[in-house]
């Protein structure tokens, strides 16, 4: 979750994730309790939400890539993604992995604390959606199945 | 369960102590998730417990490298090919619910020395990761899973 002075990709100030797993190189990924997800694919909706989320703050991308000093931060956000086009069927044999998905529209409110600084976010709706997926995904030994 | 990240000049955060409740009630589960395999295929997940999985999964193969570094991610965008989508799951062997995206949007970072507050814009990719995969033990497992 990342902050900028200027136009996303310029002056960036904040870089909040938990890093990447020493050993296996998983990116930012952590287990979290079950009860923050929830997830309707027949309606097309998920739900994610986390209270005082414990991070790091690297305060840039690149910075975070080579593991280099951070700051204790915390997040918490309320995310949801709906979905706004039919499911499709996609299989990747490049990158093995297939699945049934659906683009989706993403709403998130969110907040930051770091030493010394905190930040809000504008409110859920102003959200400018990039690209959103949500659906069921089979990869690696499950990918032939 | 080893929750080292192992990082340079820092301690991480969920290096902490995992409860006896916390371990038996996640492997009662993950036994479950591996007998019936095959048959797990929920499009449901609004879960009644705070069970946090114990044993980390493994990342994806591929990949993106930004500045010259690799890392186990494909972001959103630009699309990769040949698909109409990148992979979204940041997980290996893995059968499963998953979300990813990558929105943008602006809100209000405050000093909290001056109380100074300043008009900021952010980028979030984040994501999830629910249901059955293989962990770094090799043993089958069921866990939830952020993208953050």
């Amino acid at each position: 979750m990342d902050l900028f002075t200027g136009a996303v990709g310029t002056g960036q100030v904040h870089d909040f994730n938990p890093g990447i797993r020493a050993g296996t190189g998983l990116f930012w990924t952590i287990p979290v309790p079950e009860q923050a997800l929830n997830v309707d694919l027949p309606n097309g909706t998920a739900t994610l939400e986390f209270d005082d989320l414990d991070q790091e703050d690297y305060h840039n991308l690149l910075n975070a890539l080579q593991d280099g000093p951070s700051d204790s931060a915390s997040v918490s956000f309320s995310m949801k993604w709906t979905a706004i086009a039919p499911p499709m069927n996609v299989t990747d044999s490049v990158h093995r992995f297939t699945g049934r998905f659906m683009l989706s529209a993403v709403e998130i409110a969110w907040s930051a604390k770091a030493p010394g600084f905190s930040f809000t976010s504008d409110p859920a709706a102003t959200t400018h959606n990039v690209r959103a997926v949500i659906g069921r995904e089979r990869n690696g030994v499950f990918f032939d199945e | 369960m080893d929750w080292n990240y192992s990082h340079l000049g820092h301690t991480h955060f969920w290096a902490r102590p995992m409860t006896r409740r916390t371990f038996l009630g996640t492997a009662a589960i993950a036994g479950g998730a591996a007998a019936t395999a095959g048959l797990w295929l929920p499009e449901l997940v609004k879960a009644d417990t705070d069970e946090l999985a114990t044993v980390f999964p493994l990342p994806i193969a591929g990949g993106v490298k930004p500045f010259g570094i690799f890392i186990h991610h494909f972001p959103p965008v630009p699309l990769l090919g040949p698909g109409p989508i990148n992979e979204p799951s940041q997980i290996t062997d893995f059968n499963g619910m998953v979300g990813v995206c990558r929105v943008t949007g602006a809100g209000t970072g405050t000093d909290l020395g001056s109380g100074t507050q300043t008009r900021l814009n952010y980028q979030v990719d984040n994501g999830f990761m629910s249901g059955l995969y293989v962990g770094e033990d090799g043993a089958t497992h069921h866990g939830t899973f952020a993208f953050v």
